[in-house]
């Protein structure tokens, strides 16, 4: 019967001392990713692509809804990556205005990767540019509306 | 600044330490840093709900001495009946005192304290490589706290559904956190999302070291906190300043109110349960899943205390917790009626044709049982690693622990059937869905599951017998 009980208690024991290594082994793990990515501030996108929007909020309305194009028409605005990212980011700069997908609205927000010039081709429909800001950032306006 | 910063963080301390002082009380260091943890995580959700209803009663003001002013009111209308009329919690018998070897213990500590080190390193580098956090944290949280911050009366357009890719109809207690420590400070400072994240990731392994030392012993506290710190998927979401790790934090502190009932008389026992509301109601004002713990919250309780307790008991115990989850759901309504959201994002996506799919119900259940088990983002799998633990090391007899261990286990299987029923119904691909959301759904109750685990299970390191 003692026997039984200390051949358990050993079972438990190795079983505590697995859960332990588990975690060291795991904490090891996280500390050989902590150096093979060394501690570096990468250049903050965010803050830089935010910045492109700030000559633009001057001249938007101080509330309501515009709209955004980038020249691309694309299938599905929410599953589409790189543009997905820049229509949340430019939301994301412009608040309080709500932006949405679409040239629907009065005023609307071209963000392009190229001058403007090069890309006017791409605008379809009665849209016109009230303001070329650079940087690719222009505000429309759609004059059916 | 720094003045600012100090205050912007003590006035949720006070608010929340006013709440739950008097579970620090004889209860020793282990008492003392829960009750900091617990403090401060319901502090901080409080100080949300402050700020959002400044943001109601008036909008676009922008004197910061009338929102101090504000605050300063509201925190001494909480603190004052609160430490008035909370009784004070006197712990009924010792947490269990049988020792093993000094070494061992100080090995466990040590470990537990080599993880903390490691993982609060870990998360510096990765708020330092992406000081905006992941995608849904700048896409969702924090946008939406820069209107609450920058809007000025158009802070509503947060919830608009012109956006519904930013989940207007989420609660705001994590933006309103972001947005109010703005308001502190005067600017959208980037490190704020970044600290908030950081506080709700190390007061939940707090937490849950601390309540398990109390209830259990410290160095099954330790336990618990080197295998919350094993899944690197927690501290990876945490620094991602996604909501899913202060979501957990919540779930965690109704929990621990709950379970904390035990060990005091009656009279605390129902403050307590008011507490428990209130965790679970900051929940509910966190996320949409939160709304649905409540839910789940009361039915497990009713399925495990109908049976011993009768109804009489039930209501009278769900009375207390329904008033410290008020506030907070009232909160919650108050923005689904204004701006007419939703009350559930999935009820609209229901497929009942997926119901009579048995392929599906075959997928979905081998895709579910497949993500239990790698849970944790570590090439060896944790829980089976625990479930032997479980086997290995055995439940203890603790019929004192019953009701609560039981309203837990009902707990988890009707949060475990709702997640399968969203996966079942979705019309989406459902291993798509898998992919992108269930770990992070695993981890809401990872916390909660380490914590019942480690009260369940008998002291691998004393000689406690083993029942069953």
């Amino acid at each position: 019967m003692r026997e039984k009980r200390d051949a358990r208690a050993w079972v438990v024991r190795a079983m505590l001392v697995s859960l332990l290594v588990y975690g060291v082994l795991s904490g090891v793990s996280v500390f050989r990713e902590l150096l093979s990515h060394p501690i570096v501030d990468k250049e903050d996108f965010i803050a830089r692509y935010v910045e492109r929007f700030t000559p633009l909020k001057r001249l938007l309305p101080s509330h309501g809804v515009v709209g955004y194009t980038t020249g691309r028409e694309v299938d599905n605005i929410y599953l589409s990556g790189n543009e997905t990212a820049k229509y949340y980011l430019a939301q994301y700069a412009l608040i309080p205005v709500v932006v949405d997908y679409g040239t629907h609205y009065r005023f609307v927000i071209g963000n392009f990767d190229r001058p403007f010039d090069e890309v006017k081709d791409l605008i379809k429909g009665n849209v016109a540019p009230v303001e070329d800001l650079g940087n690719g950032v222009v505000l429309l306006e759609n004059r059916d509306i | 600044m720094i003045g600012r910063s100090l205050i912007s963080f003590l006035v949720p301390f006070v608010i929340g330490l006013s709440l739950v002082y008097r579970c620090a009380r004889a209860g020793g260091k282990s008492a003392f840093l829960m009750t900091a943890c617990l403090a401060t995580g319901l502090g901080l959700a409080l100080s949300s709900l402050c700020f959002f209803t400044w943001l109601v009663l008036f909008p676009g003001n922008a004197s910061f001495a009338a929102f101090a002013a504000f605050e300063a009111i509201t925190a001494l209308a909480v603190a004052i009946p609160a430490v008035l009329l909370i009784k004070p919690v006197q712990w009924s018998e010792a947490m269990d005192d049988e020792r093993p070897p000094a070494l061992v213990s100080l090995g466990i500590y040590g470990i537990l304290f080599f993880m903390f080190i490691i993982n609060a390193a870990a998360f510096i580098a990765l708020s330092r490589q992406a000081p905006h956090g992941g995608w849904d944290a700048w896409a969702i949280w924090n946008m939406r706290a820069r209107f609450l911050f920058g809007g000025g009366q158009w802070w509503a357009g947060s919830f608009s559904k012109v956006i519904g890719w930013a989940h207007p109809d989420y609660p705001v207690l994590l933006p309103g956190i972001i947005a109010r420590a703005w308001r502190y400070l005067g600017e959208d400072a980037r490190a704020v999302p970044a600290i908030v994240a950081c506080a709700y990731t190390f007061l939940t392994v707090g937490l849950l070291v601390s309540s398990l030392s109390l209830l259990r012993n410290p160095r099954i506290g330790a336990l618990a906190g080197i295998v919350l710190l094993s899944a690197p998927l927690y501290l990876t979401c945490g620094a991602s300043q996604y909501a899913d790790v202060p979501l957990s934090f919540y779930y965690l502190a109704t929990c621990v109110f709950f379970f904390l009932r035990q060990r005091c008389d009656e009279a605390a026992g129902r403050s307590l349960m008011c507490m428990a509301g209130l965790a679970a109601g900051c929940a509910a004002w966190l996320k949409n899943e939160g709304q649905l713990f409540i839910v789940l919250f009361v039915c497990a309780r009713f399925l495990a205390a109908i049976p011993s307790r009768g109804f009489s008991k039930f209501f009278r115990e769900m009375a207390f917790f329904a008033a410290g989850a008020f506030l907070p759901c009232l909160a919650v309504l108050y923005t689904k009626i204004r701006f007419a959201l939703p009350a559930v994002d999935y009820a609209a996506q229901v497929t009942v044709k997926n119901m009579f799919d048995p392929g599906r119900w075959f997928g979905v259940a081998v895709e579910f049982v497949k993500r239990i088990t790698l849970f944790g983002g570590n090439s060896v799998p944790l829980v089976p690693l625990l479930a032997a633990y479980v086997w290995i090391v055995g439940l203890r007899p603790g019929q004192r622990g019953r009701p609560e261990v039981l309203t837990a286990c009902f707990l988890f299987c009707l949060m475990a059937i709702d997640y399968f029923s969203i996966y079942l119904f979705t019309p989406h691909d459902y291993t798509w869905m898998f992919a992108v959301n269930f770990d992070r759904l695993l981890l809401h109750l990872w916390p909660s599951a380490v914590f019942v685990l480690f009260f369940i299970t008998l002291d691998p390191l004393t000689n406690e017998k083993k029942s069953i």
